[in-house]
């Protein structure tokens, strides 16, 4: 009878150890989760603050992060600082043509204004290989 | 090719006389045989006697034949 007292007080004791370690534990992590939760709100609101401007971030720190009228007021900002900084930079289209232009002067070889427009044939009947003169003779094809 | 060629012919115009071959015409056939055309495009410069003093063929650059013809100008 002894030992079956002894290893019910044992076991009695191991269990309210365990219990005891678990509850302290639980109360330990539930304000650990909360904070962090917390940390993960202040640190998301900040994200989407960003692109606003300072007036509106200091609204939506006070009020609640479920707070949708800073939100809604973002995109209204966010556009007119967009527009700024893209007439402060040159637009692409500006960029294109700059280098457009300077390959085109770099490209441009001779080609003066020609008397023949078009590339039309020489008559076989005009032609005289040994004319007196110097002579270009071209073969080309119309294809 | 052909606007690179007539813009020299404007350059050297009452120089060098410029002459234009279609390969596709038959009474071309003599002068292709005489120059010992190969394919289009393909240039000869040929003196008074018609010999030939030197030959392009393919894409040639304008300054190639300037000076080919600045040579043959000067001789």
């Amino acid at each position: 009878m002894k030992k079956q007292t002894l290893i019910i007080f044992m076991l009695l004791f191991i269990s309210s150890l365990t219990l005891s370690a678990c509850g302290v534990a639980g109360l330990i992590e539930q304000p650990q989760a909360s904070g962090d939760a917390a940390a993960a709100e202040n640190q998301a609101v900040p994200e989407a603050v960003e692109p606003i401007s300072d007036e509106v971030a200091v609204v939506e720190e006070q009020s609640e992060p479920e707070d949708s009228p800073a939100e809604s007021e973002a995109p209204e900002d966010a556009p007119v600082e967009a527009q700024a900084e893209s007439q402060a930079e040159p637009t692409p289209t500006e960029m294109v043509t700059d280098v457009a232009t300077e390959v085109v002067a770099e490209d441009v070889d001779v080609p003066a204004p020609t008397p023949r427009a078009d590339l039309d044939a020489t008559p076989p009947g005009e032609v005289n290989l040994a004319s007196g003169e110097l002579q270009l003779v071209e073969f080309f094809a119309y294809w | 090719m052909a606007p690179v060629v007539h813009g020299l012919e404007a350059e050297y115009f009452g120089q060098i006389n410029f002459v234009y071959l279609d390969i596709d015409n038959p009474a071309n056939e003599d002068f292709k045989s005489q120059l010992g055309f190969r394919y289009q495009p393909q240039f000869f410069l040929i003196d008074g006697a018609g010999n030939i003093l030197q030959q392009w063929a393919g894409i040639v650059g304008a300054d190639s034949f300037r000076q080919t013809f600045d040579q043959a100008l000067a001789q």
